[in-house]
């Protein structure tokens, strides 16, 4: 289990940016190709809006091919239960739908869930 | 030129006064007279702001004659709108009711935003009745959901400007952003007419069909959809707004290039305008007693 805080990976207390969406995106995307699975830390961060979780999480789905997969690989952590809702109820579910018909590049290894280390 | 502001109450009256100062374009100075000013709704001064700002970017100084009615002049220094365009200091607000007036830029705003989200916390944690802390984070979240839309979509050269103001004696919370940006009319119709021909048949193509350019009402309601974007990624911001509206029984008010939108008491008023307001204004009120949203009844704090 790889442990990622996103205030540390965007330097800030607001995530709102495109760009500081990529940042979490580009870090997400390499663990778990690299068959890392992942709590991720929002602890510290003060505002949370669905653009940041779009651009960091919700563009996973572009990506990858095994969504049920996809759906349990990231461990979320001092979230708001306001905001897990809206990433699990709103942003998941758009992007899904979004990528739909998308044609994937990455396959996620299906041992990832099993991995604890 | 002089222009004698007396009264400023709701949305159609503060575009009415940014388009009289935006025709400002040869003086050199330019006289806003509130001396007579007897009620300014707070909120909107965000509008006022931006103008006085488009004139200042074309050369033109701008002289502000303050108020006589002191109940008004205490508004204006407690939002700290004064002493941004005179020799004035703000004065403390004691209530702690007003979002003070802020400019943000689109880039290179970090600073400002963490000093808005600060004083927004500070301001009012704790003090306005019924207000609950979940409440409060919900309402400044839905604000920054508006900010990251002027940022991503607006295009607009100064930046977005907002103001507004809690009333605790009735429950309600106000809050106005305005931007000078491309509106949406043309952003929704960009996309609309790009995504009409990548999809359309060969058959439509061979007919020569066109797209058909939807109004300015139709674009702010395509735009506040869910899942509708001019990114063509799935935007959230405004339909989540919308939503907390519809939950506070709040009411929204949107003008962008010729196009009114307002939603009130659950009824919506849509109407093109004579004149078309060159960016996009968004003015919400919410209801503030926590004890009225269902879904807060559990929140203890």
């Amino acid at each position: 289990m790889i442990k990622i805080n996103v205030k540390e990976v965007i330097g800030n207390t607001i995530a709102m940016s495109t760009e500081d969406g990529k940042k979490l995106f580009e870090i997400l995307f390499e663990n778990i190709r690299n068959s890392n699975k992942i709590e991720l830390s929002f602890d510290g961060i003060d505002i949370l809006i669905s653009h940041f979780l779009n651009e960091g999480i919700g563009k996973l789905y572009e990506k990858f091919d095994n969504w049920e997969i996809l759906d349990k690989v990231i461990e979320y952590k001092e979230i708001d239960e306001d905001d897990l809702e809206l990433l699990r109820e709103k942003v998941i579910p758009t992007a899904k739908n979004h990528f739909k018909d998308i044609k994937k590049i990455e396959t996620i290894n299906k041992s990832i869930l099993d991995n604890e280390y | 030129m002089r222009i004698i502001i007396k009264k400023i109450e709701t949305i159609f009256d503060s575009v009415y006064y940014f388009d009289e100062i935006n025709k400002a374009v040869n003086e050199e100075v330019l006289i806003i007279d509130f001396t007579y000013a007897t009620f300014i709704r707070n909120h909107f001064i965000s509008i006022i702001g931006m103008a006085l700002t488009v004139i200042q970017n074309r050369g033109i100084y701008v002289k502000i004659i303050k108020p006589q009615n002191s109940k008004v002049l205490n508004s204006m220094k407690r939002i700290e709108f004064l002493s941004k365009f005179c020799e004035e200091t703000n004065q403390d607000d004691r209530y702690k009711t007003m979002v003070r007036y802020t400019n943000i830029p689109l880039q290179n705003n970090s600073l400002v935003m963490q000093e808005f989200h600060a004083h927004f916390i500070q301001q009012f944690m704790g003090r306005v009745i019924n207000l609950s802390p979940k409440l409060q984070k919900k309402i400044l979240q839905k604000i920054f959901e508006l900010f990251s839309n002027v940022f991503r979509h607006s295009n607009s050269a100064l930046g977005l400007f907002c103001s507004g103001q809690f009333y605790p004696s009735q429950d309600k919370f106000n809050f106005t952003i305005v931007d000078n940006g491309v509106g949406i009319k043309r952003n929704v119709n960009r996309y609309l007419s790009e995504q009409f021909i990548v999809n359309r048949s060969v058959s439509d193509e061979s007919l020569g069909e066109k797209f058909k350019l939807l109004n300015a009402t139709e674009t702010i309601e395509w735009a506040l959809m869910d899942e509708n974007s001019t990114t063509g990624e799935g935007g959230l911001g405004l339909n989540l707004l919308m939503e907390l509206i519809r939950l506070s029984n709040g009411s929204i008010e949107i003008i962008s290039s010729d196009g009114y939108y307002g939603v009130k008491d659950a009824n919506k008023i849509t109407k093109i305008l004579n004149k078309s307001f060159d960016g996009t204004i968004i003015s919400i009120e919410l209801n503030t007693n926590s004890n009225n949203y269902y879904f807060l009844k559990d929140d203890s704090k």
